[in-house]
């Protein structure tokens, strides 16, 4: 590096000096949020571990129903398609449907509202999993 | 502990199969550092392909673990026949590794070592406070991996037309990897997709250093790796554990091969047999993969078609599709046979025939693409490095020009490829340049960066050493 000419070295200076002010303020920012507290906390375990016992109640290979009182009028980024993902995430390697057409159906409800969906009404409940998610059965005729 | 020793053993075959492959035993010993980087991700694609085929053949299950140990064994009995019965000649030179092991840190390297400590913590904030990744990661790669890993004899439900919205018909290098990675531990951890995602990020950053000090000097290859830890939004994309990450690697590895096999000719030609396979890899890893080995073939065809190939390098191109047939073949099995392509992008017909005559279409998404180098995070970097290119100059290393322009031109034709993409999207064009845009040039990044320090003048050029000088051994040829 001595024998560089100023400007060269003026230029490597530069460069290096960018990118450690760049990659610093990285860390600097993913430190400073970070959160021991928050490990475990995040979407996707919080709803893996609202599908825990429900899960022992299904069967382990085959399609389920999912009902939800979420509304799912847009693709991924609507609160209610975003929960049936969740479901799905968690429930794998059962398929999950998003339709009360199914012999078991899996209830998705956040807050005290349990209305079921229209379509939903030859539904019979079968368990209570608590923190929203209910097990119902259709009843066939 | 279970985990490593899966890594150890995807390494292992790649290491195996790349000194198979290429044969030249020397070269491997002298390049020992870009060896590594490159079994890494060869292996990893082996062992991707590997398991889906076991998969297909029986189902997923731990029996796998023998078959790819016996895997290792088969690959490793031709080449220690080979070693022992062709003893390798010793180098006359000292070997180019010797200067980064011996002597005092210099500045760059101090500085290398800083930001490399301070990207690997970046990474350890990102993955505890997103342990699954982001949605894509999830919902699209994690899912298929615990239908691999949880489905035993059902796996291929994963592929089930009901499933629609999480794209089945996706190539599987990283689903495969994943599940793999929970074969061998018996458990679908967090950890295990967290790893894969560490190994293509910083693999990423291994390849482009130690390629660029083979083709440029240390020195470059240390700027290069510089540049490249500062921009943020890399590692903060690896850690989601999206696919764009493990593609980009693969591109890269693509081009160095490419460079290399024009670098050394002695043994060019496996070269490009392994350029093929990461071209390939590429493709399954995702589906721009398959336009990116398009353009690649394309653009090393009319090079070597202008230039009527005075330089004798059309002869090699024909052993790219050699390595590149494996991967092809799977992607057409699975793209074909197991979850058909039904993209909407592909089956929307005349509709996107009358997207191409919009104009205001190609207005949107170019605005787009202006305002999108924002996004990166930080763009004070490759701002930094247009001054660097105007103070450095060309470089007058004209070694590897074919390879270069083949390089420049595959990421052109990749990148007006995406821009058609996005201007026949039957998506919501606004929501759709916003939500991928920045990870379709994160997968270029890598290769970006390579190609523009090949080009630029490297600081032991400056100051008129050679590369020799810079490295002895490193010009050996």
């Amino acid at each position: 590096m001595n024998r560089l000419p100023f400007l060269s070295k003026l230029a490597v200076i530069l460069v290096v000096f960018c990118a450690l002010l760049a990659n610093l303020d990285l860390l600097l920012d993913k430190s400073t949020t970070f959160d021991p507290n928050l490990w475990g906390r995040d979407r996707i375990t919080m709803s893996e571990s609202r599908y825990e016992r429900i899960k022992k109640a299904l069967p382990r290979h085959g399609t389920v129903g999912y009902i939800s009182n979420l509304k799912a009028e847009d693709i991924r980024f609507d609160p209610g398609f975003g929960e049936y993902y969740l479901a799905q995430y968690a429930l794998a390697p059962l398929v999950v449907i998003y339709s009360s057409d199914q012999p078991l159906v899996i209830g998705n409800f956040r807050g005290s509202a349990r209305v079921l969906p229209a379509g939903a009404a030859q539904l019979v409940l079968v368990k209570d999993f608590g923190k929203g998610v209910i097990l119902f059965r259709r009843e066939m005729k | 502990m279970t985990l490593l020793f899966s890594l150890l053993v995807a390494v292992g075959i790649g290491a195996v199969a790349l000194s198979l492959v290429h044969g030249d035993l020397a070269t491997i010993r002298y390049y020992p550092w870009l060896c590594l980087w490159l079994s890494l991700g060869f292996g990893l694609g082996i062992s991707s392909m590997s398991l889906f085929i076991w998969s297909v053949l029986l189902y997923p299950s731990a029996g796998y673990i023998l078959a790819e140990l016996c895997l290792v064994v088969a690959l490793a009995v031709p080449l220690i026949y080979r070693v022992t019965t062709k003893p390798l000649a010793a180098p006359s030179q000292t070997p180019p590794g010797a200067s980064l092991r011996s002597g005092r840190l210099s500045p760059l390297q101090i500085f290398f070592y800083v930001l490399l400590i301070s990207s690997l913590l970046s990474f350890a904030f990102l993955f505890t406070a997103g342990p699954h990744g982001v949605w894509d990661a999830w919902a699209v790669w994690n899912l298929r991996a615990r239908f691999i890993f949880l489905g035993g004899e059902h796996w291929l439900d994963g592929f089930s037309g009901a499933l629609r919205w999480s794209h089945p018909d996706y190539p599987l290098l990283l689903p495969a990897l994943v599940a793999r990675a929970w074969i061998y531990t018996g458990q679908n951890s967090v950890v295990a997709p967290a790893l894969v995602a560490t190994l293509f990020t910083f693999a990423t950053l291994g390849l482009l250093v130690s390629s660029l000090g083979i083709f440029r000097g240390k020195t470059q290859g240390l700027i290069a790796g510089i540049v490249f830890m500062g921009t943020p939004f890399f590692f903060e994309h690896g850690a989601s554990q999206q696919a764009d990450i493990p593609i980009g690697f693969y591109i890269l590895a693509t081009l160095v091969l490419v460079c290399l096999a024009e670098h050394r000719p002695s043994g060019k030609n496996s070269w490009m047999i392994l350029a093929g396979a990461m071209a390939g890899f590429s493709a399954w890893t995702k589906n721009e993969g398959l336009l990116f080995l398009t353009s690649v073939f394309a653009v090393r065809l009319a090079i070597t078609a202008v230039t009527k190939g005075r330089t004798g390098g059309a002869s090699q191109w024909l052993f790219f599709p050699l390595g590149l047939l494996p991967m092809l073949v799977t992607v057409s099995y699975l793209k074909l046979w197991l979850a058909p392509f039904e993209d909407p992008l592909l089956t929307q017909g005349w509709q996107a025939i009358a997207k191409l005559g919009n104009l205001s279409r190609y207005l949107q998404v170019w605005q787009a693409f202006q305002w999108e180098p924002g996004s990166f995070r930080n763009w004070v970097v490759p701002l930094a490095l247009a001054f660097y290119a105007l103070l450095m100059g060309k470089s007058a290393e004209s070694k590897e020009r074919q390879a270069v322009g083949t390089a420049a031109g595959a990421l052109l034709l990749v990148l007006i490829g995406y821009f058609l993409v996005y201007v026949v999207t039957p998506w919501d064009l606004d929501w759709y340049v916003k939500t991928s845009q920045a990870r379709l040039l994160m997968q270029l990044w890598p290769s970006i960066v390579f190609g523009f320090f090949l080009i630029v003048r490297a600081p032991d050029e400056a100051a008129g050493m050679t590369r020799q000088q810079s490295f002895p051994g490193f010009g050996r040829s």
